[in-house]
Protein backbone atom coordinates (compact mmCIF):
# COMPACT_ATOMS: atom_id res chain seq x y z
CA UNK A 1 0.00 0.00 0.00
CA UNK A 2 0.99 3.48 -1.21
CA UNK A 3 1.65 5.73 1.84
CA UNK A 4 -0.34 8.81 2.46
CA UNK A 5 1.82 11.70 1.82
CA UNK A 6 1.03 15.32 2.80
CA UNK A 7 2.38 18.11 1.11
CA UNK A 8 2.28 21.61 2.77
CA UNK A 9 0.65 24.68 1.04
CA UNK A 10 3.77 26.32 -0.32
CA UNK A 11 4.97 23.32 -2.04
CA UNK A 12 1.55 22.68 -3.36
CA UNK A 13 1.79 26.01 -4.82
CA UNK A 14 5.01 25.21 -6.47
CA UNK A 15 3.78 22.03 -7.94
CA UNK A 16 1.22 24.11 -9.57
CA UNK A 17 3.59 26.45 -11.01
CA UNK A 18 5.56 23.90 -12.20
CA UNK A 19 2.99 21.86 -13.62
CA UNK A 20 2.29 24.96 -15.85
CA UNK A 21 5.27 25.33 -17.57
CA UNK A 22 4.22 23.64 -20.82
CA UNK A 23 1.27 26.06 -20.89
CA UNK A 24 3.69 29.03 -20.44
CA UNK A 25 5.66 27.74 -23.31
CA UNK A 26 2.79 28.23 -25.47
CA UNK A 27 1.38 31.80 -23.75
CA UNK A 28 4.54 33.43 -24.24
CA UNK A 29 4.61 33.79 -28.15
CA UNK A 30 0.95 34.54 -28.23
CA UNK A 31 1.04 37.67 -25.59
CA UNK A 32 4.16 38.43 -27.72
CA UNK A 33 1.79 38.28 -30.68
CA UNK A 34 -0.88 40.25 -29.25
CA UNK A 35 0.77 43.06 -27.91
CA UNK A 36 1.97 43.47 -30.94
CA UNK A 37 -1.03 43.59 -33.04
CA UNK A 38 -2.65 45.80 -29.95
CA UNK A 39 -0.31 48.13 -30.52
CA UNK A 40 -0.21 48.12 -34.22
CA UNK A 41 -4.06 48.46 -33.62
CA UNK A 42 -3.67 51.98 -32.80
CA UNK A 43 -4.02 50.88 -28.80
CA UNK A 44 -1.72 52.85 -26.19
CA UNK A 45 1.00 50.51 -24.24
CA UNK A 46 -1.03 51.27 -20.81
CA UNK A 47 -4.31 49.97 -22.66
CA UNK A 48 -2.59 47.36 -24.54
CA UNK A 49 -1.73 45.87 -20.54
CA UNK A 50 -4.64 46.95 -19.19
CA UNK A 51 -6.47 44.67 -21.34
CA UNK A 52 -4.03 41.60 -20.44
CA UNK A 53 -4.01 42.35 -17.01
CA UNK A 54 -8.31 43.08 -16.61
CA UNK A 55 -9.69 40.93 -19.14
CA UNK A 56 -7.15 38.24 -19.26
CA UNK A 57 -9.01 36.68 -22.16
CA UNK A 58 -6.80 35.73 -25.37
CA UNK A 59 -9.05 34.75 -27.97
CA UNK A 60 -11.71 37.93 -26.75
CA UNK A 61 -8.74 40.21 -27.21
CA UNK A 62 -7.23 39.26 -30.40
CA UNK A 63 -10.52 39.54 -31.61
CA UNK A 64 -11.41 42.87 -29.96
CA UNK A 65 -8.29 44.63 -31.58
CA UNK A 66 -9.01 43.04 -34.92
CA UNK A 67 -12.27 44.76 -34.41
CA UNK A 68 -11.39 48.08 -33.47
CA UNK A 69 -9.28 48.19 -36.35
CA UNK A 70 -12.11 47.62 -38.80
CA UNK A 71 -13.71 50.22 -36.75
CA UNK A 72 -16.70 48.17 -35.23
CA UNK A 73 -18.79 49.82 -32.47
CA UNK A 74 -18.45 49.15 -28.21
CA UNK A 75 -21.53 47.03 -28.03
CA UNK A 76 -20.51 44.72 -31.13
CA UNK A 77 -17.26 43.38 -29.56
CA UNK A 78 -18.74 43.35 -26.36
CA UNK A 79 -21.32 41.33 -27.63
CA UNK A 80 -18.66 39.13 -28.87
CA UNK A 81 -16.48 38.80 -26.04
CA UNK A 82 -19.82 37.11 -24.46
CA UNK A 83 -20.39 34.52 -27.46
CA UNK A 84 -16.53 33.50 -27.28
CA UNK A 85 -16.15 33.42 -24.01
CA UNK A 86 -19.05 31.28 -23.48
CA UNK A 87 -17.22 28.45 -23.19
CA UNK A 88 -15.73 28.85 -19.79
CA UNK A 89 -19.08 28.37 -18.57
CA UNK A 90 -18.17 24.39 -19.35
CA UNK A 91 -14.83 24.77 -17.47
CA UNK A 92 -17.03 26.96 -14.58
CA UNK A 93 -18.97 23.85 -14.18
CA UNK A 94 -16.44 21.57 -14.55
CA UNK A 95 -14.51 23.15 -11.40
CA UNK A 96 -17.57 23.88 -9.51
CA UNK A 97 -17.50 20.73 -7.53
CA UNK A 98 -14.40 21.18 -6.24
CA UNK A 99 -13.97 25.61 -6.17
CA UNK A 100 -17.80 25.51 -5.27
CA UNK A 101 -16.72 24.51 -1.81
CA UNK A 102 -14.34 27.12 -1.39
CA UNK A 103 -14.96 30.71 0.73
CA UNK A 104 -15.80 33.78 -1.36
CA UNK A 105 -12.32 34.68 -1.14
CA UNK A 106 -11.08 31.75 -3.02
CA UNK A 107 -13.79 31.53 -5.41
CA UNK A 108 -13.45 35.34 -6.77
CA UNK A 109 -9.58 34.92 -7.97
CA UNK A 110 -9.86 31.43 -9.01
CA UNK A 111 -12.69 32.98 -11.44
CA UNK A 112 -11.12 35.64 -12.74
CA UNK A 113 -7.69 32.93 -13.41
CA UNK A 114 -9.79 30.45 -15.23
CA UNK A 115 -8.32 30.20 -18.72
CA UNK A 116 -8.57 27.50 -21.39
CA UNK A 117 -4.58 26.96 -20.20
CA UNK A 118 -5.57 27.09 -16.62
CA UNK A 119 -8.21 24.44 -17.14
CA UNK A 120 -6.03 22.32 -18.83
CA UNK A 121 -3.58 21.59 -15.66
CA UNK A 122 -6.10 22.01 -12.80
CA UNK A 123 -8.99 19.39 -14.27
CA UNK A 124 -6.32 17.25 -14.49
CA UNK A 125 -4.83 17.66 -10.96
CA UNK A 126 -8.56 17.46 -9.15
CA UNK A 127 -9.86 14.12 -11.50
CA UNK A 128 -6.80 12.60 -9.87
CA UNK A 129 -6.14 13.98 -6.51
CA UNK A 130 -9.59 16.54 -5.78
CA UNK A 131 -8.95 18.94 -3.12
CA UNK A 132 -6.10 16.64 -0.87
CA UNK A 133 -2.97 18.22 -0.82
CA UNK A 134 -4.25 21.68 -0.58
CA UNK A 135 -5.76 21.51 -3.95
CA UNK A 136 -6.50 25.05 -3.84
CA UNK A 137 -2.99 26.38 -3.28
CA UNK A 138 -2.45 24.41 -6.80
CA UNK A 139 -4.91 25.81 -8.23
CA UNK A 140 -3.74 29.50 -7.13
CA UNK A 141 0.00 28.68 -8.26
CA UNK A 142 -0.98 27.55 -11.93
CA UNK A 143 -3.36 30.68 -11.82
CA UNK A 144 -0.80 33.46 -10.90
CA UNK A 145 2.15 31.35 -13.31
CA UNK A 146 -0.34 31.37 -16.44
CA UNK A 147 -1.60 35.08 -15.41
CA UNK A 148 2.11 36.59 -15.13
CA UNK A 149 3.05 35.22 -18.29
CA UNK A 150 0.57 36.45 -20.45
CA UNK A 151 0.93 40.32 -18.92
CA UNK A 152 4.45 40.00 -19.12
CA UNK A 153 4.48 38.38 -22.63
CA UNK A 154 1.93 41.08 -23.58
CA UNK A 155 3.85 43.58 -22.31
CA UNK A 156 7.24 42.51 -23.73
CA UNK A 157 4.66 42.31 -27.41
CA UNK A 158 3.46 46.05 -26.64
CA UNK A 159 7.09 47.54 -26.26
CA UNK A 160 9.01 45.24 -29.12
CA UNK A 161 6.86 43.47 -31.24
CA UNK A 162 6.56 46.23 -33.79
CA UNK A 163 10.53 46.01 -34.17
CA UNK A 164 10.09 42.37 -35.17
CA UNK A 165 8.52 42.60 -39.31
CA UNK A 166 5.70 40.12 -39.46
CA UNK A 167 5.45 38.81 -35.95
CA UNK A 168 2.10 37.47 -36.05
CA UNK A 169 3.02 34.93 -39.27
CA UNK A 170 5.63 33.62 -37.91
CA UNK A 171 3.59 30.33 -36.76
CA UNK A 172 4.52 31.37 -33.51
CA UNK A 173 0.95 30.37 -32.42
CA UNK A 174 1.64 26.48 -33.38
CA UNK A 175 3.47 26.14 -30.19
CA UNK A 176 -0.32 26.71 -27.92
CA UNK A 177 -1.66 23.93 -30.17
CA UNK A 178 0.85 21.45 -29.77
CA UNK A 179 1.12 21.81 -25.78
CA UNK A 180 -2.70 21.06 -25.97
CA UNK A 181 -2.33 18.51 -27.87
CA UNK A 182 0.82 17.13 -25.65
CA UNK A 183 -1.63 17.48 -22.61
CA UNK A 184 -4.83 15.97 -23.91
CA UNK A 185 -3.43 12.67 -25.49
CA UNK A 186 -1.81 11.38 -22.49
CA UNK A 187 -4.90 11.21 -20.52
CA UNK A 188 -7.31 9.83 -22.87
CA UNK A 189 -7.36 6.22 -21.72
CA UNK A 190 -10.37 4.56 -23.16
CA UNK A 191 -12.67 4.55 -25.84
CA UNK A 192 -15.20 6.70 -25.16
CA UNK A 193 -12.45 9.54 -24.54
CA UNK A 194 -10.28 9.00 -27.63
CA UNK A 195 -13.79 9.01 -30.12
CA UNK A 196 -15.33 12.15 -27.80
CA UNK A 197 -11.77 13.82 -29.07
CA UNK A 198 -11.65 12.59 -32.53
CA UNK A 199 -15.55 13.94 -33.07
CA UNK A 200 -14.68 17.32 -31.23
CA UNK A 201 -11.63 17.56 -33.62
CA UNK A 202 -13.17 16.78 -36.60
CA UNK A 203 -16.21 18.66 -35.37
CA UNK A 204 -14.13 22.11 -34.86
CA UNK A 205 -12.41 21.52 -38.23
CA UNK A 206 -15.58 21.70 -40.14
CA UNK A 207 -17.09 24.30 -38.19
CA UNK A 208 -13.83 26.79 -38.24
CA UNK A 209 -14.92 29.06 -40.11
CA UNK A 210 -18.23 29.81 -37.86
CA UNK A 211 -18.22 33.20 -36.65
CA UNK A 212 -17.48 33.78 -32.89
CA UNK A 213 -15.22 31.17 -32.40
CA UNK A 214 -18.88 28.91 -31.87
CA UNK A 215 -17.14 26.15 -34.03
CA UNK A 216 -15.14 25.67 -30.74
CA UNK A 217 -18.65 25.55 -28.81
CA UNK A 218 -20.00 22.89 -31.08
CA UNK A 219 -17.12 20.63 -31.16
CA UNK A 220 -17.07 21.08 -27.01
CA UNK A 221 -20.40 19.56 -26.96
CA UNK A 222 -20.28 17.11 -30.08
CA UNK A 223 -17.49 15.81 -27.97
CA UNK A 224 -19.59 15.65 -24.73
CA UNK A 225 -22.66 13.97 -26.68
CA UNK A 226 -20.42 11.36 -28.34
CA UNK A 227 -18.42 10.45 -24.94
CA UNK A 228 -21.23 10.03 -22.58
CA UNK A 229 -23.51 8.16 -25.57
CA UNK A 230 -20.33 5.41 -25.47
CA UNK A 231 -19.93 5.73 -21.85
CA UNK A 232 -23.44 4.68 -20.90
CA UNK A 233 -23.37 1.95 -23.65
CA UNK A 234 -20.02 0.47 -23.07
CA UNK A 235 -21.64 0.49 -19.29
CA UNK A 236 -24.67 -1.07 -19.93
CA UNK A 237 -22.59 -3.44 -21.78
CA UNK A 238 -20.54 -5.13 -19.30
CA UNK B 1 -12.00 57.21 -22.47
CA UNK B 2 -13.66 54.71 -25.03
CA UNK B 3 -11.43 51.87 -25.05
CA UNK B 4 -11.05 51.77 -21.32
CA UNK B 5 -14.86 51.81 -21.04
CA UNK B 6 -14.49 48.96 -23.69
CA UNK B 7 -11.59 46.91 -21.77
CA UNK B 8 -13.96 47.39 -18.27
CA UNK B 9 -16.95 46.10 -20.15
CA UNK B 10 -14.78 43.23 -21.54
CA UNK B 11 -13.28 42.42 -18.36
CA UNK B 12 -16.47 42.32 -16.79
CA UNK B 13 -18.55 40.31 -18.98
CA UNK B 14 -15.67 37.33 -18.80
CA UNK B 15 -15.45 37.84 -15.31
CA UNK B 16 -19.32 37.16 -14.87
CA UNK B 17 -18.81 34.25 -17.55
CA UNK B 18 -16.29 32.56 -15.56
CA UNK B 19 -17.56 32.86 -12.07
CA UNK B 20 -21.06 31.78 -13.19
CA UNK B 21 -21.27 28.37 -11.71
CA UNK B 22 -18.96 29.25 -8.86
CA UNK B 23 -21.39 31.73 -7.24
CA UNK B 24 -23.71 28.27 -6.18
CA UNK B 25 -21.40 26.69 -3.78
CA UNK B 26 -23.98 24.16 -3.38
CA UNK B 27 -24.72 23.51 -6.94
CA UNK B 28 -25.40 19.95 -7.52
CA UNK B 29 -25.64 18.53 -10.90
CA UNK B 30 -27.80 15.68 -12.19
CA UNK B 31 -25.36 12.13 -11.92
CA UNK B 32 -25.63 12.59 -16.81
CA UNK B 33 -24.25 16.39 -16.63
CA UNK B 34 -21.00 15.48 -14.10
CA UNK B 35 -20.38 12.17 -16.45
CA UNK B 36 -20.42 14.64 -19.43
CA UNK B 37 -18.66 17.25 -17.69
CA UNK B 38 -15.64 14.71 -16.81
Amino acid sequence: MEPVVSISRPRSLLHGLRDSVPMIVGILPFGLIYGALASLAGLTLGQALGMSLLVYAGSAQFIAISLLGLGSGMAVILLTTLIVNLRHVLYSAALQPYVGGLGQRWRLPLAFGLTDETFAVVQRRYLSRGMRDHGKWYHAGVAVALYLSWVGSSLVGALFGQQVPDLAGWGLDFAMLATFIGIVVPVLRNWPQIAAALVAGAVALVCHAWPYKLGLMAAALSGIVVGVCLERRSGEGS
Amino acid sequence: MQIWLLILGMALITFLIRYSLFAFPDLRFPPLVRQALH
